[in-house]
């Protein structure tokens, strides 16, 4: 496929650590749900703010928060490097196939992408500059606002399609 | 057990999990609602035991109303779900851990909403702000133990077992270089 070997993006040490071992398949489930959770979570509490809910909160000490959710992100790649890197020890299938025929999956990493260019025109407009001023009561400006859904939107599809990944294989 | 049977076989049941969209769907929302519930309630926590210091508390209760709602969403899908394979979860001890887990979380937050935002103690004496900690700790523990037990009910009993045992070591070690890390970096205050 693509002119790529079967075994593309396949590690043999991670495929013999997931065969060795019942519970590492598990562990990085969970794992990668505990990243979601922490992503996610406080990604929808900074859009939130954004849109006008809780509006009392300054929008500057919420970005305290973010690390967390960097961290929960992190997680969530080193986990899921694993299930596609280990792919092959649980069903089977090789992770190029998988990328092909699995269209849930397909749109969970397009919705990743999309997530990501909205971040950098976030960053890179001095959006995420001009809503430190937003005090409490105050409103965030009208593209802050339209990131912020953007961001919701995308955030809530990535958990959706990436629930239905196992469904697409 | 008959009733389960049946309740299993029902058209219902068999439309969900024949329905192309329906079952997944399902699984999907349960994820979502989780995200809000757990993602909100826990950030709340990790506010109370010290984290984003500078951010103010009171308003998080703004957010409440869609940490709620994740609740009645994943009660509904989580309801649906269950009644599907009721043969198979029912009879399941993991079943009664993670709801039990889940229960335990609700009236954690319900007492720290009364202490902390609904007029009690608050965090302003030192009595009040340990009993908030402790609840905040009491509820991070709850969702872990949810967690868990949500995603080992698919495995068999020795992999429940193993990847409880995988997930106690993960959580150590994580406090314990959290703990010296923030020591170090002065994350945490020395008392």
């Amino acid at each position: 496929m693509f002119g790529l070997p079967e075994t593309f993006l396949e590690l043999w040490f991670v495929e013999d650590f997931i065969a060795a071992y019942n519970w590492v398949w598990p562990l990085c489930e969970i794992l990668h749900f505990i990243g979601l959770i922490f992503l996610v979570g406080i990604v929808t509490i900074f859009d939130l703010r954004l849109l006008g809910v809780a509006k009392s909160m300054p929008i500057k000490p919420l970005r305290q928060l973010m690390p967390w959710a960097v961290f929960g992100f992190g997680l969530c790649v080193f986990t899921g490097l694993v299930f596609v890197t280990g792919l092959w020890a649980n069903v089977k299938t090789h992770p190029i196939e998988a990328l092909v025929v699995d269209h849930y999956l397909q749109l969970k990493l397009i919705f990743i992408a999309l997530a990501g260019v909205n971040l950098l025109a976030f960053y890179k407009s001095g959006i995420s500059e001009a809503i430190d001023a937003v005090g409490p009561g105050e409103d965030a400006p009208p593209q802050a606002k339209f990131i912020a859904t953007a961001s919701l939107v995308l955030w809530v599809g990535v958990v959706y399609w990436g629930r239905l990944v196992p469904w697409g294989l | 057990m008959e009733m389960l049977e049946a309740l299993e076989a029902s058209a219902y049941a068999m439309w969900v999990k024949e329905s192309s969209t329906a079952y997944v769907a399902f699984l999907a929302f349960h994820s979502i609602g989780m995200a809000f519930l757990v993602g909100i309630s826990g950030a709340t926590a990790m506010r109370i035991l010290g984290v984003a210091r500078s951010m103010p508390l009171e308003p998080m209760a703004g957010f409440f109303p869609l940490m709620y709602a994740g609740f009645w969403i994943n009660a509904v899908t989580g309801t649906v779900l269950l009644s599907l394979y009721p043969t198979k979860f029912l009879v399941d001890g993991t079943t009664y851990i993670k709801l039990a887990a889940v229960a335990a979380a609700m009236v954690i937050i319900v007492k720290l909403q009364a202490h902390v935002f609904g007029g009690g103690e608050g965090l302003d004496t030192p009595a009040g702000s340990k009993k908030a900690k402790m609840l905040a700790v009491a509820l991070l523990a709850a969702w872990l133990i949810a967690t868990v037990a949500g995603r080992v009910m698919a495995y068999s009993l020795t992999t429940k077992l193993q990847t409880a045992g995988a997930v106690l070591v993960v959580v150590v070690l994580a406090l314990t270089i959290g703990y010296f890390a923030g020591r170090r970096f002065g994350w945490i205050e020395s008392s």
